[in-house]
């Protein structure tokens, strides 16, 4: 069974005033595959964060389901959500979204302490992970002392320590110079590599390029997908530039 | 452009921000009419030629400038508040291509419609209610009067160009301000990753000591006299303390318990603390205003209504009944002042009763072992040593004491001799007995009091003469014979009685020296601690409101700043209820510590707050425990309520959505 199954997803919303409603998503149907590395490209309101939102729970498909594990997250009642969420799922975002108030440290551990964990095991979880991503000399440094690529790399220490069963990244590249863009894809590409599986939004055709697979999102509907296979980045990023010429000249319809 | 742009630009900005400009506006408005109504009262009560109005009007008048100083800091507080929260959109100003000239020009508008509105009905609200007020005054303190509708133009100009002043420093504040940062700081203020505080341990340490210190001085007090000198110092110790303990004892405290792994490392302490560590670095100062401006108002509350509820007590203290006559004592006193006393009552109708008639003397001695010192003056290490003839005190007390020579009857206050016998002026006294309080005495007085009863009237004229020789002509004591009673007869007679009886008994009583009634000390006593009270209801109204608006202004300031990390923490895996939960924790905390310190002062300063006020004669400690407590209650109710009004718009900035 997939572990990720979508299923005729669909998001309609009404405007506050009066009754214009927008389609994010009309009908989007894919499946990810455990260890799986799924790059979901669109431009600019294409649907991706809505997609990624309702995948997160943060938001509700106004039709449709999201199977995690067979399990549809529809039927997680709200009290648990926030528990579900931190259980099943790792965060990574554009902003990094750390808090400011806290050590790098502290913030990894944010979803350990919530789920009430004794301290010693926190910090046997906590060690390998921050040795993987080059970060355990600024553990106990704040957020506003590290550059954007320590914090991105802190954040993803803060998805993986939960051990979930998916990452999800929104532009996980989107506020990071070249070089700590290409440190952060070998760190997802080696954690995928030991089994993690990633979803991961983006429009950076780089970011893109080291997914196993990259799914094209427009106008609400998946319109395409290509797969990496035994594609090195280079020439994987010459077939998504590709395709998105293709796709922004409006050359293929939908399957 | 448009010669209106500015002005109009100035005015949608302030509709903008009407959740920053509307407390702003109310709390001017209410501010500039307390000071002119203050003002006014004064004035008025300076021309309504009212007995004693000279001193009240100089009360209220010193009262009017205190009020306008501190009315001057509130609004520089919320006005840089303001600023603060509006960095961002000068910044967006400058973006789009106005110059800080145009900022300032918009500033100046935005300062001189609020600072035009605020003075406007400010005036027009004081001369409204300054009316109303000053009846209140003269019901406070028992005078009749009628209505009579006045603005004095001096009150109006006064008010004018004090707030036009100070709106106008606030302007160039502003405009410094804003010259000084450039765009994009202005458009990045609010953002800046704000750095750890850090622990200041020496400043905590000083801020113990000092809040120690001050605790310790107000505790340690025994006499009045000693309060009246103290508790000024106790009062800045405590307030330095309270500023050092709040911006660096707290952040000292809360960095222990981060150390503290296994408290740290819980879902419920973990965000609380770490959360708790940056509030306190942006509200510390904030707090502990608050904390003070609190203590000031339950003092000033509780004091002024004890003083003006507790008056009969005081006025029975020290005149134990309704005429009290005082001549410089001989052995013929007694005679002659009940005699010229009977004949002038007669002549009025009147019957004498319950008369208390005393020979005293009294002077101030130190104390040493068992062993008085008399000295030339009073201060804080004296005792006020009194003396009566035997007869006199049994006669009052209705007691049958007998005496003889060398022995002694002793009531003493502070620290009592322990021993069986004193030296006073080379002679010794065996003491017979401890005897109670004399209630036939006045023994109300700053300095602690020693009552000391010997056999005969002669007893105390070769003391008076030891103590004059012994002080070598520096100071002369004589004795005095007083002698109060009460009236029976036609009330109504009542006044032209008083008025005639210092001249009727300076016919007969030699040297005569006092001659007062409780009727018109109850008038003074009203017009001082009516107007006393009067001016404590001004100031625990300014003190609220800056109260209010700190209280308000932090929410919004904390709503802003809390905002982003509640979205953070939804998408980190916190549920809404356990966000909230922790936030509200907080806010509980930030805004209930200062109440909480709050009360303790109050509890510490108790003790020298009493005796404070028995140098007023309020010797009714039950009383001002009564009054303290009811502003205790009053001020957290009230408290309360501004929390819960403010946290709602706190709430409702905190989860708006992006």
């Amino acid at each position: 069974m997939s572990l990720l199954q979508v299923r005729n997803l669909k998001k309609i919303y009404t405007t506050r005033f009066g009754g214009n409603q927008v389609q994010a998503l009309c009908d989007v149907n894919f499946t990810v595959e455990r260890g799986e590395y799924v790059a979901i490209m669109g431009e600019s309101g294409s649907g991706k964060t809505t997609l990624l939102n309702i995948l997160a729970a943060l938001d509700k498909p106004t039709s449709g389901e999201v199977l995690l594990d067979g399990k549809s997250t529809a039927q997680i009642p709200d009290s648990q959500m926030s528990t579900y969420r931190r259980n099943n799922l790792g965060f990574v975002f554009q902003d990094f979204n750390l808090l400011d108030t806290f050590s790098l440290k502290d913030n990894i551990l944010l979803p350990l302490v919530l789920s009430n964990k004794r301290y010693e095991d926190m910090i046997k979880l906590l060690v390998p992970i921050a040795e993987r991503l080059h970060i355990a000399e600024l553990l106990e440094k704040y957020p506003y002392e590290v550059s954007g690529g320590q914090k991105q790399r802190a954040a993803v220490a803060r998805a993986l320590i939960t051990n979930p069963k998916l990452v999800l990244a929104d532009e996980p590249t989107g506020a990071l110079d070249s070089k700590a863009t290409d440190s952060l894809l070998h760190v997802f590409e080696s954690i995928n590599r030991e089994g993690q599986t990633i979803l991961m939004v983006t429009h950076s055709t780089r970011a893109a390029s080291h997914a196993g697979r990259v799914l094209f999102i427009r106008d609400g509907i998946v319109i395409h997908q290509l797969y990496k296979g035994t594609l090195s980045n280079e020439e994987m990023y010459q077939r998504i530039s590709d395709t998105l010429t293709v796709l922004s000249t409006g050359g293929i319809s939908r399957e | 452009m448009n010669r209106f742009f500015y002005s109009r630009l100035a005015v949608t900005n302030i509709k903008k921000n009407k959740s920053l400009y509307l407390p702003y506006l109310l709390a001017g408005t209410l501010i500039i009419s307390l000071f002119y109504i203050l003002s006014s009262v004064s004035i008025m009560v300076g021309e309504s030629k009212m007995e004693g109005g000279s001193t009240m009007g100089a009360l209220l008048v010193m009262s009017t400038g205190i009020c306008g100083f501190f009315s001057l800091i509130i609004l520089f507080y919320i006005n840089s508040f303001i600023i603060k929260s509006r960095k961002k959109e000068f910044g967006l100003y400058s973006i789009l291509g106005m110059e800080k000239r145009h900022i300032s020009i918009v500033m100046f508008w935005e300062v001189l419609i609020t600072g035009a509105v605020c003075i406007l009905l400010g005036i027009v609200g004081g001369a409204v209610f300054s009316q109303l007020l000053f009846l209140l005054l003269l019901k406070i303190i028992g005078v009749p009067a009628a209505l009579t509708f006045q603005i004095p133009l001096s009150s109006v100009l006064t008010t004018l160009i004090l707030y036009g002043a100070g709106f106008a420093v606030v302007l160039v504040f502003d405009v410094i301000g804003v010259a000084r940062t450039n765009p994009i700081d202005l458009l990045h203020s609010s953002k800046k990753g704000e750095r750890e505080p850090k622990s200041h341990w020496l400043l905590t340490l000083f801020g113990a000591l000092a809040l120690g210190g001050g605790y310790v001085l107000s505790w340690t007090v025994q006499a009045p006299s000693q309060a009246l000198v103290v508790f000024l110092p106790a009062v800045l110790l405590v307030i330095i303390g309270t500023y050092c303990l709040f911006t660096a004892g707290s952040i000292v405290f809360l960095k222990l318990l981060r150390k503290n792994r296994s408290y740290y490392y819980q879902p419920r302490n973990f965000i609380s603390v770490s959360g708790m560590i940056y509030r306190m670095k942006q509200n510390a100062a904030g707090l502990a205003s608050i904390c003070i401006l609190a203590t000031s108002v339950l003092v000033t509350l509780s004091s002024t209504v004890s003083l003006y509820i507790g008056e009969e007590d005081i006025l029975h203290s020290q005149y134990p009944r309704q005429v009290q006559v005082t001549c410089v004592a001989d052995e013929q006193s007694s005679s002659v002042v009940q005699s010229a006393v009977a004949d002038h009552a007669k002549e009025y109708g009147f019957t004498v009763e319950n008369a208390l008639g005393y020979t005293n003397l009294y002077f101030p001695a130190t104390k040493d072992g068992d062993k008085f010192n008399a000295v030339q003056s009073y201060d804080a290490d004296t005792y006020n040593i009194n003396f009566v003839p035997l007869q006199d005190y049994n006669r009052n007390t209705g007691s049958n004491y007998t005496l003889k020579d060398g022995e002694a009857l002793l009531y003493m206050e502070a620290e009592p001799i322990q021993s069986a016998s004193f030296t006073l002026l080379n002679r010794h006294y065996q003491i017979k007995d401890r005897i109670p309080v004399p209630e036939f005495m006045d023994t109300n007085y700053s300095t602690s009091y020693v009552l000391i009863v010997l056999p005969e009237y002669s007893d105390l004229a070769s003391v008076c003469d030891d103590y004059n020789k012994y002080l070598g002509g520096k100071a002369e004591r004589t004795l005095w014979y007083s002698y109060s009673y009460d009236l029976a007869g036609d009330k109504a007679q009542l006044q032209e009685y008083y008025g005639t009886l210092r001249d009727s008994l300076n016919k007969t009583v030699p040297r005569l020296a006092q001659t007062e009634n409780i009727d018109n000390a109850r008038k003074d006593f009203y017009r001082m601690y009516g107007t006393f009270l009067f001016v404590g209801i001004f100031f625990v109204t300014l003190f609220l409101i800056a109260t209010v608006l700190i209280i308000y202004y932090k929410q919004i300031t904390e709503g802003y700043d809390d905002h982003d990390r509640f979205q953070i923490m939804q998408k980190v895996g916190m549920s809404d209820k356990e966000v909230r939960g922790t936030i509200q924790k907080q806010v509980l905390m930030v805004f209930f510590l200062p109440l909480g310190m709050a009360v303790i002062h109050i509890a510490v300063a108790f003790k020298v707050l009493c005796k404070l006020l028995l140098a007023f004669q309020l010797t009714n400690t039950m009383l001002f425990l009564v009054c303290t407590i009811g502003a205790v209650l009053l001020f957290a109710i009230l408290y309360f309520v501004v929390y819960q009004l403010t946290a709602r718009t706190y709430y409702r900035i905190v989860q708006a959505k992006n």
